[in-house]
């Protein structure tokens, strides 16, 4: 229908729809809600961990053991010439031993009585990430240093894991967007049965094909586009008293922008398919 | 304005209308009488392009009606104002809404649709039941909502399929006086019957088809 001297019918022809859907329509809203919530979560990770985890622009940290602290002073100079912009410390045993004990109160008491020499000596060099594998290959090098931890040994996992958690989870978003399109498409077909005779009467009366169809389009993307909208809405609840605002999150104004429309565009789809069944004039 | 010249229909192979010719000038009443099943419903479906014919033309106010487009469908019957004997009312529609619908399609200002709907409905004696639902109407009543909703366009033809098919005698004759009242404003009106008393009471131009062909073309019912 077109203008606004339409409005009037076709909103109350929506709202009359949107109460035949009835439970179907509430599984519908409820598939595309999940799945929104499900979406804005993941991605919501997903940008957290890009970009707090697996930047290039964060600084990565290598801890390297030492025979001694002495060793680590002679390697921490050696460091700084070839690696200028590296930051490097080297911790005695005692100042790993107060490292840890300031780290884990709790247990300080324990640290204390463990004698000094049980402790390694450390060095902890910060360093730009890119630059963390040419260090690697540095040290290896250089006898008098391991590296015991560093962020190339979580990285690799930590993004095979993230790219299997995507991929499970967007399969999973898929396949309850799929079940919602499938019952838009049913809850349509229904109504369309179920109306046919009014709509032959439209047909008779001279209502265009556009003018019968419009209504069921703009059902079936209400019904998906309220599961949208209370996934979103969910979803900036939740972390509103989670204590972070949807930025903090890292759920981008475009991710936002792909869930509210999504919902929508399964339903036209679902609906488009639902309409399949109305037979056309002779 | 109505032209009907050697229309043929016919159903999986059995004849339904054969060889029809007739015309129909702007302004007349007439009658369209017969049998069931001799062939009144399928022309006046014919008329309003809800069936095409085998053979022959059908020209209504000037419009081709067989070789319209299916886009240009309903602006045609939009040009006309169609009763049938079951009323054909939008079931899940207020009285007024019923009305207005058609009006809604034209574009026509809500307040306008309101108002127009409004002064049919008084000329219909409905003006009080613009929020009732079809179904708490009575028979007599969901006819006159139809035939507001035929009306409320001011249509070039009214085509009306046994409208009294459904009705007790005397509101029969009150809706055939209704018939007559927008025939006197200018409406061509084609009215299917086979109610005989009807046409004796109303005398009027009258086709009568029997198994499909035009048996009589005559003033008032045949003796």
């Amino acid at each position: 229908m077109g203008g606004r001297d339409v409005s009037g019918h076709l909103l109350r022809e929506i709202v009359r729809q949107l109460r035949e859907s009835g439970g179907s329509g509430v599984v519908a809203v409820v598939l595309v809600f999940v799945a929104t919530l499900l979406a804005g979560t993941l991605m919501a990770v997903r940008s957290w961990v890009v970009t707090e985890l697996l930047s290039t622009d964060q600084p990565a940290t290598v801890t390297v053991t030492l025979p001694s602290a002495a060793v680590g002073n002679a390697l921490g100079e050696e460091l700084r010439a070839s690696f200028p912009s590296a930051d490097a410390v080297v911790l005695t045993p005692a100042e790993v031993r107060d490292q840890l004990a300031s780290w884990f109160p709790e247990i300080a008491g324990a640290l204390a009585a463990v004698p000094e020499d049980g402790f390694p000596s450390l060095l902890i060099v910060q360093l730009a990430r890119r630059d963390e594998e040419s260090l690697a290959a540095w040290l290896s090098q250089r006898s008098g240093g391991a590296p015991a931890s560093g962020s190339r040994q979580w990285r690799e996992p930590l993004q095979r894991a993230l790219a299997g958690a995507l991929a499970g989870g967007l399969a999973l978003i898929f396949t309850l967007l799929v079940g919602c399109g499938i019952v838009v498409l049913l809850v349509v077909r229904l109504m369309v049965l179920a109306h046919a005779d009014e709509i032959e009467i439209m047909r008779l009366i001279g209502a265009r094909e556009r003018e019968i169809r419009v209504p069921y389009l703009v059902s079936g993307a209400t019904l998906a586009g309220l599961g949208s909208l209370a996934g979103i809405a969910s979803l900036s609840l939740l972390a509103r008293f989670s204590g972070f605002s949807l930025s903090a999150v890292h759920l981008p104004g475009d991710t936002v922008l792909i869930l509210a429309v999504t919902g929508p565009v399964v339903g036209i789809v679902g609906a488009l398919c639902g309409l399949a069944a109305l037979p056309r004039e002779p | 304005m109505i032209l009907l010249e050697n229309l043929s229909k016919s159903y999986g192979g059995r004849p339904a209308l054969k060889g029809i010719s007739a015309q129909i000038e702007q302004g007349e009443f007439v009658f369209l009488t017969g049998p069931s099943g001799a062939g009144k419903s399928t022309l006046l479906r014919l008329l309003y392009r809800a069936e095409l014919p085998d053979e022959g033309r059908v020209v209504v106010g000037g419009t081709e009606v067989a070789t319209l487009r299916r886009s240009e469908i309903p602006l045609f019957r939009r040009r006309l104002g169609i009763v049938f004997q079951d009323f054909k009312l939008l079931r899940r529609r207020t009285v007024a809404e019923n009305v207005t619908f058609v009006l809604a399609l034209l574009n026509v200002p809500e307040r306008d649709q309101r108002r127009r709907a409004y002064q049919v409905l008084r000329q219909m004696g409905l003006q009080h039941r613009l929020g009732a639902f079809p179904e708490e109407l009575s028979g007599g009543e969901q006819q006159r909502v139809a035939i507001a909703r035929a009306l409320v366009l001011q249509p070039e033809v009214m085509l009306a399929d046994e409208p009294t098919g459904n009705l007790d005698p005397e509101r029969s004759h009150e809706l055939m006086e209704l018939f007559k009242t927008i025939n006197y404003q200018g409406t061509t009106v084609v009215f299917g019957t086979h109610d005989r008393s009807l046409i004796e009471a109303h005398p009027a131009r009258t086709l009568a088809l029997e198994r499909g062909r035009l048996a009589r073309d005559g003033w008032g019912a045949a003796t």
